[in-house]
């Protein structure tokens, strides 16, 4: 076997915070990449990886710095080279295409200018040459007409669009190694299908290695020969893409194959989890880092780091960090049959959308129709999928039908009665009626407001109950959304992103709404605690007879926690109907297109052999 | 751009119009009477009476009004009451002065703020940073009557290298001219150097930690020129308005500069036409501040949107 290109041995990278030992953000991380390999780095928010690929060009963010272990590139260290001599590195060996295409261009400069800068960096001396590249470089991206595209600023792109164009100057200066930071997470599902083709496509035509950061399995199985999982800063498990997403050795692996929604499970399943909440890594670390979350776990998990065992298979070497593992040849059983969940009837129709427009107003005689004609109707009890990409419509409708904006035309029925346009006392009414849940459990939560403060707001917006017995409401509260009431002095930032989710659901429920609009609420957590807040949802339902709306863009999230489904595209709904019915036998184009565009991620050879 | 400006236009225009109705109306409020100034203490009820009719403060307050708006379309500003000439020869006489002793403040504002924006907001040792910071305290803290003063005293008294005041025509003499113009603009200038200073090293820094200086650093472009071609210009946007407004406020901080240094400016005219009620001095000058700072408004617009092309909409 020849040298690796990219050999990373023990890494270790501390953030210095002003109190105490600091944050151990990756733990003795090693692995190699091949010539034209494509390698990718599965893990969820705290494991580690996309701080590992930022400490391969030594560009860490604050105070992090790498504090062991070596990073060798065709044999040369790249964490003591001298600063000028890892510039010549970026860029030219190793390039990098970050996360959020919105932010990672520069919008005051046009993307010929962009792409100018980095190839003058890499010693174009020529003007007209240099502009010849760029042309050429765009086109190999897939951006259609360059010539006309290239002098234009970064907002006149689509979001697909400009992450072509960072891949493009990621690729200016001809590297060795492509860095992709979860490049798709961002995007519509059809869109990072397009992108995911285009690096794959690439790697394969240039040769260009590919070192992919990604949260989800789908976009691994899909991409890459061979996965590394992390965990609380260490690889817990890497080996052949296909047999470690088949026959996983780790149990967090397994855990989380298992968590990720599939599109085949049908509507009515309880989304798989893993309890627990990941390791807090300002601590230092004794045993494996997953043995508090492991069912598997034995004593020796907990006090003693299990290391990286290779182990031979008929794909090639299967490397796993786990006591138990070592001693097994044989893969991990596979996961619990899906548990169905109980669910009532529906009961009466409890809210009912009929032909909502709205249009926007732009700059001049811009107009922007969100939503073209949308009736729904809505159950006690029954839980309703939105569905749709971003600019589909779906946030503003439910915005309207929060009354946060006021519809053009169109009617909204609560209980049977006209709320289109409430008056002061109705609206409030309305409000109490129609509570939301929101995407984003940091920003949604005041940060100098504690837990129960932000619990008792509704309570005290809407006058209920007396100053005296509210906190024994919000101790309620917050014990039905499955949190421990001493916690609610405590500020949103102490807990989790799956517990502040749990906080504003509670907030939600506090004025004892019929109807609870959740917009993304799971699309900002990690997957394996996405299917305790699914989990909370439904119980929350079944006890209380609510009446969800389910915004998301995650088919398979949708198809498991709704009843009906309604897809929507262009500000219409193409297709409406039972859960499993749309997502079995679509009949709109554009939800067949959207189906398709879902990765799973079993390969499909093996998907039975899994389920199995 | 001329979209842009079309857009902006019917709002300076109001602007306008309601300054003038304003300026025009306190002046009839505030307590004075520019007849009583000019007849003299000691003149009868009827000479008084006589001169209102002279000046036309007898009219109606419509009509004396748009007598005013009228003479302004005209390019007619009229005898001025209490000092004596023709307003629009006064005024002209002080503006020259004025916009030398304002540009040249504006230079030193953008130079001195820019400087320390930039060293703030890329300095690695902390106690540059925290003399940058100290720098600029200082520089809000101290009014001009007391900066001013020690300037003169240090380079005028004790160095004796600058002129302590008065002021020769740049156009006529620029040699001459730059050494009385150096102490008033520098005097003028600090305060909104440092406002211009913080602005900016906080945009500046805010620009630095954006993910597209994070793209371009991944692709090997170099440090500095990361700063000058990259971040700056993504920094420079708001900076820009802010240097709009700070333009208004050298041009009232002149009336007090103009005052240490003797220079004879709109503001010493200002000062005198307040002090003997000269009405139509008083409101000319006031609507022409009001212009400028509009003009300088809209202008700041159009540099703005020239530096960020998402607000250049067609």
């Amino acid at each position: 076997m020849t040298t690796p290109l990219l050999d990373v041995r023990d890494l270790d990278v501390t953030f210095t915070t002003p109190d105490g030992p600091g944050l151990r953000a990756v733990r003795g991380v090693s692995f190699t990449l091949r010539r034209g390999e494509t390698l990718a780095v599965v893990g969820e928010s705290g494991s580690g990886k996309s701080t590992t690929a930022l400490a391969l060009l030594r560009m860490l963010p604050g105070t992090g710095r790498i504090t062991g272990g070596s990073v060798r590139l065709d044999g040369t260290e790249l964490t003591t080279a001298p600063e000028d001599e890892l510039r010549a590195v970026r860029g030219t060996r190793i390039g990098m295409v970050f996360q959020d295409p919105m932010t990672a261009l520069n919008p005051v400069l046009t993307i010929g200018r962009q792409l100018d800068e980095v190839l003058r960096a890499h010693g174009g001396r020529d003007r007209a040459a240099r502009r010849a590249r760029a042309l050429e470089l765009l086109s190999l991206v897939g951006i259609p007409d360059p010539a006309r595209r290239v002098d234009d600023h970064p907002h006149r792109f689509s979001g697909g669009q400009r992450q072509r164009v960072l891949i493009a100057l990621a690729l200016a200066g001809e590297p060795d190694v492509l860095v992709a930071d979860e490049p798709t997470t961002a995007l519509d599902a059809t869109v990072q299908d397009q992108i995911l083709t285009l690096l794959g496509d690439l790697t394969r035509t240039t040769g260009t290695a590919l070192l992919l950061i990604t949260h989800n399995l789908g976009v691994v199985a899909r991409t890459c020969d061979r996965v590394l999982v992390m965990y609380g800063g260490t690889v817990v498990e890497d080996g052949p893409t296909a047999e470690v997403l088949a026959r996983p050795r780790h149990p967090y692996t397994a855990g989380l194959l298992a968590a990720v929604p599939r599109l085949s499970t049908p509507s009515g399943t309880r989304l798989t989890g893993i309890p627990g909440t990941p390791p807090d890594l300002s601590l230092p670390l004794a045993g494996c880092a997953f043995a508090a979350r492991c069912a598997l776990a034995e004593d020796r998990c907990r006090t003693a780091a299990p290391p990286l065992t290779a182990l031979a298979t008929a794909a090639g070497p299967v490397r796993a960090a786990c006591h138990p593992a070592a001693e097994r040849s044989v893969p991990l059983p596979p996961p619990p049959p899906p548990v169905r969940a109980e669910r009532p009837a529906p009961g009466p129709v409890v809210l009912a959308a009929e032909e909502l427009r709205k249009t926007y107003r732009g700059r001049g005689r811009h107009r922007h129709t969100a939503l073209d004609g949308v009736s729904l109707t809505l159950r006690a009890g029954e839980t309703l999928g939105i569905v749709g990409e971003s600019g589909s419509g779906k946030s503003t409708l439910a915005r309207i039908l929060a009354h946060a904006d006021p519809a053009d035309a169109g009617r909204i029925l609560l209980d049977g009665q006209d709320v289109t346009r409430p008056g002061r006392t109705a609206l409030h009414a309305v409000r109490r009626r129609v509570q939301m849940v929101f995407q984003d459990p940091y920003a949604s939560l005041d940060p100098r407001m504690t837990a129960g403060d932000i619990v008792a707001e509704p309570l005290r917006a809407f006058g209920i109950g007396t100053p005296a017995d509210r906190p024994a409401r919000v101790a309620a509260l917050l014990r039905t959304v499955g949190l421990d009431p001493a916690a609610a002095d405590r500020l949103p930032r102490a807990f989790s992103g799956g517990q502040r989710q749990r906080i504003g659901i509670a907030r939600a429920l506090a004025p004892e709404p019929a109807v609870l609009l959740c917009d993304e609420p799971v699309s900002a957590l990690d997957v394996s605690v996405q299917a305790q807040i699914t989990g909370l949802l439904t119980d929350l339902q079944r006890d209380l007879g609510l009446a969800l709306v389910f915004i998301a863009h995650d088919l398979a999230v949708v198809r498991q926690v709704s009843h009906r489904i309604a897809v929507l595209h262009d500000g219409r709904i193409v297709e409406e109907g039972d859960a499993d019915e749309i997502c079995e036998r679509p009949r709109a184009a554009y939800t067949r297109a959207l189906l398709a565009a879902v990765p799973e991620p079993v390969p499909a050879a093996r998907a039975e052999e899994f389920a199995a | 751009m001329r979209g842009l400006l079309l857009r902006k236009l019917p709002s300076a225009l109001l602007v306008l119009f309601a300054a003038s109705v304003l300026v025009f109306g306190v002046l009839r409020l505030v307590p004075g009477d520019p007849a009583a100034v000019l007849a003299g203490p000691d003149a009868g009820p009827e000479v008084l009476a006589a001169v209102r009719a002279r000046l036309g403060l007898d009219d109606p307050l419509p009509v004396q009004y748009l007598d005013w708006i009228g003479g302004l379309l005209t390019g007619d500003l009229g005898p001025s009451y209490v000092i004596g000439g023709e307003t629009a020869d006064l005024i002209t006489d002080g503006l020259g002065a004025t916009t030398e002793l304002t540009l040249g403040a504006l230079l030193f504002a953008v130079l001195i703020g820019g400087t320390l924006g930039i060293l703030g907001a890329t300095a690695r040792r902390p106690w540059t940073r925290g003399a940058v910071r100290s720098l600029t305290t200082a520089a809000l803290a101290v009014p001009p009557y007391v900066s001013g003063v020690l300037l003169v005293l240090l380079f005028a008294v004790l160095l004796g290298v600058l002129p302590p005041g008065g002021r020769v025509p740049l156009l006529t003499a620029p040699d001459l001219g730059v050494q009385y113009l150096l102490l008033p603009a520098l005097c003028l200038a600090l305060p909104s150097a440092a406002v211009l200073g913080r602005y900016l090293e906080d945009s500046l820094r805010r620009a630095l930690a954006e993910d597209h200086v994070r793209t371009a650093t991944a692709a090997g472009i170099a440090p500095r020129r990361i700063l000058w071609r990259h971040a700056l210009p993504h920094a420079l946007p708001p900076v820009v308005t802010l240097l709009g407004i700070q333009t208004g406020h050298l041009l009232g901080g002149a009336v007090l500069v103009e005052a240490i240094f003797a220079w004879p400016g709109l503001g010493q005219l200002a000062e005198q036409a307040l002090v003997r009620r000269d009405y139509p001095v008083v409101q000319d000058l006031l609507l022409l501040l009001v212009a400028v700072f509009v003009l300088v408004q809209l202008l700041s617009d159009l540099v703005h949107a020239r530096l960020d092309p998402r607000i250049r909409w067609e």
